[in-house]
C-alpha cells in the first residue's frame, strides 16, 4: 500500500519538485502552505507521513506539530535550514526526523517508509546537531538518564554523523538494524523528554514552552 | 576632600566615605561614616536618631549626607576608598562622635526651633526623608518585601511631612481643603501633561524601531546586492554551462546559508579561525572545485592551533582523494573535537580500492595523509576494499597540547 503523505511547505516550487522527486511512489493527498492551512489539511486527510519545512509563514514547523495533537501521522522535517536549535526545536516538538533538501529521491522514499513505520530517520548533519546539544556539560538533573546518552547510542550516532547507513552500521557493530533502529528511536526520545538548558533555552527563545 | 589619594598615593586621612549598601538599615550613610571614622555603626545611627528627636536635625543632615555620598560616588565612579581610623583606639573614635554630637546636639537645641520654627522645619525633613527612602531603593530588587517595604514607607513619610506642613502652617480645619486643591491642581497638570509626555515617548520608541529597520534594511540590500545578484547576473551568463551552474548556484546558496544563520559572520576577518569554520569552508572549497557535494559535520569548537592545521590539511587530502577518484556521488566529513582528542573522518561511498594494488600515485597520497598526521603527533588510518567505498580516520591527540 502506498503511503499516504501531505507536503508542508511555503514555496510552490519546493513542493513541486519533491512531489516529482516522490513521483507515483507514494500518495500525496494534500499540500498545504503555512501553519493554519496545515492543520486543517492534516486534520481532514489523516495522512501517514507530513513533510514539514521547518520555516513556515504564521509560526514555524512546531505550531503545526503541536497544532495536530491527535493526529496518527508521523513527521519528518525537511529543510534548507542550517540552525542547529531550529532543527532541534522541530525534533523536540515531535518530528522524527530531519533531513536536508539536498536529499537524493531515494533517500528521500527510503525516509518516508521509515518514519511511516514509525523509526527515526537521521541525517549526518541531525546526528551531529544531537551530539553537540548533548556534549554540553549536564546540569545536574532530576533524571540523569535522560540527560545523557549511553555510549551505544553515541557509537550509533558517531557513525550517522559520519554517513553510513543504518544498514552499515548494523554490520559495523555486529548488532540486528532493528537494534540501531531503536538506539536511534531512544536518542529521540531522550532529546525529546530532556530539560537539558541548551535545549530549553532554544525553545523558551523562541516562546515554544 | 575633592580626591581620596594625596599626591604620593596615600589614602587622605579624610575622603568621602561610599555609602555602605551591605550594611544599611536606610541609605547606608551612618554605615558609611562608621567605616570612615571607624566605630561602630550603631554609635553612628544612635547620633542621628538624637539628632532627630531634638528638632529634626537629624533628618535634614542624614538626607543632605547621601546626596553628597551618592554624587561624589558618582562624579568619581573609580576612586578607591580606603578608610584611615581617625584615632588610634577605639575608645577616642568613640568619644570624638560623642563630643561632636552633644556639639550638634546644643546647635540644634539653640538655633533651630527659633530661627526655621518647628512649624516647617519638622514637616520638610520628614517629606525630604521620606523622597530619600523612596527614591534610594530606585535600582533594587523589586521583588524584595523589604525594598518594597522601603518605598512604601518613603512615600508614606512624604504624604506625612505634606499634610503636615499644611496641618501645621494653617489651621487643621483647612486641611480637607487644601488636600482637595492640590489635588485638583495636581491632576490638571497630569491631565495636561500625560497625553503630551506618551506621545514624546511613544515617538522616540517608534524612531528607533524605525531606524533599526532601516539599518537592517540597508545591510541586507548591499549583501543581497554583493552575492545574490552577482551570482544571478553570473548565472544568467553561464546558462549554457550545465556544470558551472549548478556550482553557482550552490556557492551561492551556502553563503546566503551562512551569512542568515550567522555561523560564520565575521570569522573570516579574523586571523584566528575557529575549527568548525575551518572544516566548513574546506568542504565547501574541495565541492566546488570537484563539483562533487560534500557534507560536513562538525561537534564542538575551538580556535584552531598549528597542529589542528596539520590535521585539517591531511583531511584535505583526504578530501581531494575521495572526491577524485572514489567516483561516489557523495562525500561524508565529520568532525569531532572533545577536550582530549580531534578526529576526522572523510567517508565516500565510491568504488574503494585495495590497499595492496593501489596505483603509485594514490598510494603516495595516502602516505602524504599518514606523514602529515605523524608529524603533528597524530595518527592516520584508512579503511577500503573494493566496491566498499573508504573512510580516512584522522587521530590527533589534544592533551598534549601543553607540549611547545
Amino acid at each position: 500500500m502506498k503511503r499516504r503523505v501531505v507536503l508542508v511547505d511555503d514555496h510552490e516550487l519546493v513542493r513541486a519538485g519533491v512531489r516529482s522527486a516522490l513521483g507515483d511512489q507514494v500518495e500525496i493527498v494534500g499540500e498545504a502552505c503555512d501553519v493554519a492551512s496545515a492543520i486543517q489539511v492534516i486534520e481532514q486527510t489523516r495522512p501517514d507521513v507530513v513533510l514539514l519545512d521547518v520555516h513556515l509563514p504564521g509560526g514555524n514547523a512546531p505550531a503545526v506539530i503541536l497544532g495536530v495533537p491527535d493526529t496518527p501521522a508521523r513527521f519528518l522535517a525537511l529543510s534548507v535550514s542550517d540552525a542547529a536549535e531550529d532543527v532541534i526545536e522541530v525534533i523536540r516538538a515531535g518530528a522524527r526526523g530531519y533531513v536536508t533538501k539536498a536529499i537524493s529521491a531515494e533517500e528521500l522514499l527510503a525516509a518516508v517508509e521509515r518514519v511511516a513505520a514509525g523509526d527515526a530517520v537521521f541525517s549526518p548533519r541531525l546526528a551531529g546537531f544531537v551530539l553537540d546539544a548533548f556534549a554540553r556539560q549536564p546540569l545536574p538533573a532530576p533524571d540523569p538518564e535522560l540527560e545523557e546518552l549511553t555510549l551505544r547510542e553515541r557509537e550509533v550516532l558517531r557513525l550517522l554523523a559520519r554517513g553510513y547507513a543504518y544498514k552499515e552500521i548494523a554490520s559495523r557493530l555486529s548488532i540486528s538494524v532493528k537494534t540501531v533502529e531503536s538506539h536511534a528511536s531512544a536518542v529521540l526520545r531522550k532529546l525529546q523528554l530532556s530539560n537539558r538548558r541548551e535545549l530549553s533555552r532554544w525553545a523558551a527563545d523562541r516562546r515554544l514552552i | 576632600m575633592e580626591t581620596s589619594l594625596t599626591e604620593d598615593g596615600a589614602p587622605a586621612y579624610w575622603q568621602v566615605p561610599r555609602l555602605r549598601a551591605d550594611q544599611r538599615w536606610l541609605g547606608g550613610v551612618a554605615a558609611a561614616l562608621a567605616s570612615e571614622i571607624g566605630v561602630g555603626a550603631l554609635w553612628i545611627r544612635l547620633v542621628f536618631v538624637l539628632l532627630t528627636l531634638s528638632g529634626g536635625a537629624g533628618l535634614v543632615v542624614y538626607a543632605s549626607a547621601w546626596l553628597w555620598f551618592t554624587y561624589y560616588a558618582r562624579r568619581h565612579p573609580s576612586a578607591r576608598y580606603v578608610p584611615v581610623p581617625k584615632a588610634e583606639n577605639p575608645a577616642r573614635r568613640a568619644l570624638g562622635v560623642v563630643f561632636v554630637a552633644l556639639g550638634l546636639l546644643w546647635l540644634s537645641r539653640h538655633f533651630l526651633p527659633s530661627g526655621v520654627g518647628g512649624a516647617a522645619l519638622w514637616p520638610v525633613s520628614v517629606a525630604s526623608f521620606g523622597m530619600l527612602l523612596a527614591w534610594s531603593s530606585g535600582k533594587v530588587d523589586w521583588s524584595a518585601p523589604y525594598e518594597l517595604m522601603r518605598a512604601a514607607g518613603g512615600l508614606l513619610l512624604v504624604a506625612a511631612g505634606v499634610i503636615g506642613f499644611i496641618a501645621l502652617n494653617f489651621s487643621l480645619s483647612v486641611a480637607p481643603q487644601a488636600l482637595l486643591i492640590a489635588t485638583a491642581v495636581l491632576s490638571t497638570v497630569v491631565l495636561i501633561v500625560a497625553p503630551w509626555l506618551w506621545r514624546a515617548a511613544s515617538q522616540v520608541r517608534e524612531e528607533r524601531i524605525e531606524r533599526t529597520r532601516a539599518d537592517e534594511r540597508a545591510e541586507l540590500a548591499a549583501h543581497l546586492h554583493d552575492s545574490v545578484l552577482q551570482t544571478l547576473s553570473l548565472i544568467q551568463r553561464n546558462a549554457d554551462d550545465k556544470q558551472a551552474t549548478v556550482n553557482l548556484a550552490r556557492r551561492q546558496e551556502r553563503e546566503l546559508r551562512e551569512w542568515l544563520y550567522g555561523r560564520s559572520r565575521g570569522a573570516s576577518a579574523q586571523t584566528e579561525r575557529s575549527f568548525r569554520d575551518a572544516l566548513l569552508q574546506l568542504g565547501a572549497e574541495v565541492e566546488e572545485l570537484h563539483a562533487v557535494p560534500v557534507e560536513v559535520v562538525v561537534v564542538g569548537d575551538t580556535q584552531l592551533d598549528e597542529r589542528m592545521q596539520s590535521a585539517l590539511a591531511a583531511a584535505r587530502e583526504a578530501l581531494v582523494n575521495a572526491a577524485r577518484h572514489s567516483g561516489a556521488p557523495r562525500v561524508d566529513v565529520y568532525g569531532e573535537l572533545s577536550a582530549e582528542r580531534l578526529e576526522i573522518f572523510v567517508r565516500d561511498t565510491g568504488q574503494g580500492f585495495d590497499r595492496s594494488q593501489v596505483p603509485d600515485d594514490r598510494r603516495g597520497l595516502s602516505d602524504s595523509v599518514l606523514g602529515r598526521m605523524e608529524r603533528a603527533g597524530g595518527s592516520a588510518s584508512i579503511v577500503s576494499a573494493p566496491g566498499q567505498g573508504c573512510e580516512v580516520a584522522l587521530l590527533l591527540p589534544l592533551a598534549g597540547t601543553a607540549e611547545p
